[in-house]
């Protein structure tokens, strides 16, 4: 399990940038965004994940400058810019739909901002041809907005931002008016200018696959607050709440109360009896939901590692492709799904077949109530 | 088989179209080449001497004047239209029914009526100056009444739904997403609206630029009972033409000037009053 989940920063000690401290912004009744400290590392591709509604474009807009948040201090490479208005902020904004200005060619779209700040139009021409050539749209100056595809729009609102060349680059649902082919194809580009430039990238999504495809960190946000914020790995793997963990892949629940508790791990009594895992920190008696990952299960296993094993029966068998998705019910009626690869290593069950579930200790997850999710700011 | 279907569906707008547009207009230009009679009548000969009356001193200075006011009125419209269109494109949309209806609320009353109004708010004894002496604002009434500013103010206050329509059409239709943008990339409020907002509303303003002039040239009743004898438009002068000294040669002579100058600014809009972004969509 040594594997570094970012290795861009295998060689760079991590300097903070971008703080964010008890930023607060309500409307009228409702809280949006909930005193929220946050840092965002030199060079970071960070994601902020979370559903409409959570807050994450707002938070985004606020560090921007477009809205203000009625508490709370912004801190941007040691500078209080919490008051700095959108125009003087060394932030760039790639907007969810482009907001390419209509009337402007490409060329004129990107070199927008540098005019703005009365660069030489010598310079304005090299910077804006460079950006142009990052995103690969070199041929592409004399084009109007309404003359291109979807990703070719894309691609200038990202050169338009970069040719700023911001310390934070904002990125609201950039890739969210994409198909999913081309999605695949630009997370990619994404990736790889990211790397290319070194800026910090601060990406808003709804996306968990995104999310976990790109992000160096990731913050998991509900109802204007962050669940978790962590990298990928332990977000996936080491989920801090039930919102977290069902957010992010799938998983199966199980409730039941910690019967036994020691400093290396607990023994949780549910219905279908004990489950063990490697997670401290729970006391006896502790009302827990169990979460067990389908791809994290064996059937049939005759694995001696595998200590936590439960009788089932297949009651269905979905083929997605790549996979096979089997569910099962325990004999005390909890239902199951098992997830395995589609690679011929396994006789694939029949329909009423009695099965063996097994998995691991460290792959179970035990997780607090839901309702009363920590936060965890790490 | 096709062309006959094609002339049946065609038939109807064509003969609307003929009977109540293209054959008054025919009339009128036929007309405006004959002369007057002795006594108002229509003597048949060709001339174009009702033409070189047009151009004569006395009858180019009303041309003059009219344009001239028609100016005017339609750029004070645009000064107070363009901040009251973006007024009511910004408000939630209760709100922008509420200020259109609004908006619209004085066409239900007659115009001669809402005209007559302003004589009793401009007159010397009037509501206007009444205000102005009691808040010892002024020391002797202001005379508007009888004279260009009273036309003008006349004009205005008729025609500047006519300004704020389309500018609000114009304004609704921009993504706000566009200003945060321009913002973002450093642009002031003075820079955002000068290179975003302004190109992108064009063609409301010209729309509505437009609307404005083509009614104030034309206008008769506005100069009538607001505006005197210094203040006579094109309109009054085809009006007496007709009715008061029957010489209808004359009238459709400077008919057709006043049609004149208003298709010519509507070719300069169709030549450069369109962005070049929607010539681009339209290439496409």
């Amino acid at each position: 399990m040594a594997i570094n989940p970012h290795p861009s920063n295998i060689y760079k000690p991590l300097k903070p940038l971008l703080s964010v401290e008890n930023i607060r912004k309500q409307y009228v009744q409702q809280i949006v965004l909930n005193d929220l400290d946050l840092t965002v590392n030199e060079g970071e591709f960070f994601f902020l994940l979370g559903p409409s509604g959570c807050g994450k474009t707002t938070l985004l807009r606020i560090l921007s400058g477009l809205l203000e948040p009625d508490a709370g201090r912004i801190v941007l490479n040691g500078t209080d810019i919490t008051h700095t208005p959108a125009h003087l902020r060394d932030v760039n904004t790639v907007f969810q739909n482009y907001a390419l200005f209509p009337h402007m060619n490409v060329f004129d779209n990107v070199a927008f901002g540098l005019r703005m700040k009365k660069v030489s139009e010598t310079k304005v021409r090299e910077n804006v041809t460079e950006a142009l050539r990052l995103v690969s749209l070199p041929d592409f100056s004399s084009r109007m907005p309404s003359q291109m595809s979807g990703g070719q729009m894309q691609r200038v609102a990202l050169a338009r931002a970069i040719v700023n060349e911001p310390s934070v680059l904002l990125l609201d649902e950039p890739l969210g008016a994409l198909d999913v082919k081309l999605r695949k194809q630009m997370q990619s580009e994404l990736r790889q200018l990211q790397r290319k430039l070194g800026t910090t990238f601060i990406c808003v999504t709804h996306d968990q696959d995104e999310a976990l495809t790109l992000g160096d960190r990731i913050a998991v946000m509900n109802k204007g607050r962050f669940e978790q914020i962590s990298d990928a790995h332990t977000l996936y793997n080491q989920p801090v709440s039930h919102y977290v963990c069902d957010f992010l892949g799938e998983c199966n629940f199980l409730e039941g109360s910690v019967q036994q508790a020691t400093s290396t791990g607990c023994r949780v009594s549910v219905h279908d009896g004990f489950i063990e895992a490697s997670a401290p920190g729970f006391k006896e008696a502790d009302q827990v939901t169990v979460g067990i990952r389908p791809e994290k299960i064996a059937l049939n296993a005759t694995d001696e590692t595998r200590q936590n094993q439960l009788q089932a029966v297949v009651s269905e068998r979905i083929f997605t492709g790549n996979h096979y998705q089997i569910e099962c019910i325990t004999p005390a009626g909890s239902h199951l799904n098992v997830l395995f690869m589609n690679n011929g290593s396994l006789e694939l069950p029949e329909q009423g077949a009695s099965v063996q579930l097994s998995w691991k200790n460290e792959d179970t997850i035990i997780l607090p109530m839901p309702d009363k999710g920590t936060v965890n700011a790490s | 088989m096709k062309s006959l279907q094609k002339y049946i569906t065609l038939g109807p707008p064509a003969i609307w179209l003929g009977i109540f547009f293209v054959a008054p207009l025919l009339i009128i230009f036929v007309y405006s080449f004959f002369e007057r009679g002795i006594y108002g009548d229509i003597v048949y000969t060709f001339s174009l001497d009702n033409y070189l009356r047009a151009i004569d001193p006395l009858y180019a200075k009303t041309l003059w004047r009219s344009t001239w006011i028609s100016v005017v009125s339609t750029l004070i419209c645009l000064v107070l239209g363009y901040p009251l269109a973006w007024y009511i494109a910004r408000q939630s949309a209760k709100m922008k029914k509420l200020l259109l209806v609004l908006l619209i609320v004085p066409f239900w009353t007659n115009f001669l009526v809402r005209t007559y109004a302003w004589i009793f708010i401009l007159r010397t004894e009037g509501l206007l100056n009444n205000t102005l002496l009691s808040l010892g604002l002024i020391s002797s009434p202001l005379e508007i009444l009888f004279t260009q500013t009273a036309v003008i103010i006349g004009l205005v206050y008729t025609y500047l739904p006519f300004m704020v329509l389309p500018i609000y059409v114009s304004i609704e239709k921009l993504d706000r997403a566009l200003f945060d943008a321009c913002r973002d990339l450093g642009a002031t409020s003075w820079q955002s609206f000068k290179s975003i907002m302004l190109p992108l509303t064009k063609p409301g303003i010209i729309s509505g630029c437009i609307l404005v002039f083509v009614p104030c040239l034309g206008a008769y009743i506005t100069p009538d009972l607001l505006g005197g004898a210094k203040s006579l438009m094109v309109g009054n002068l085809i009006q007496v033409q007709f009715l008061a000294a029957r010489d209808w040669p004359f009238g459709a002579a400077l008919s057709f000037i006043v049609m004149a100058i208003v298709l010519l600014l509507l070719f300069a809009y169709a030549r450069w009053g369109t962005n070049n972004f929607d010539k681009a969509a339209e290439a496409k």
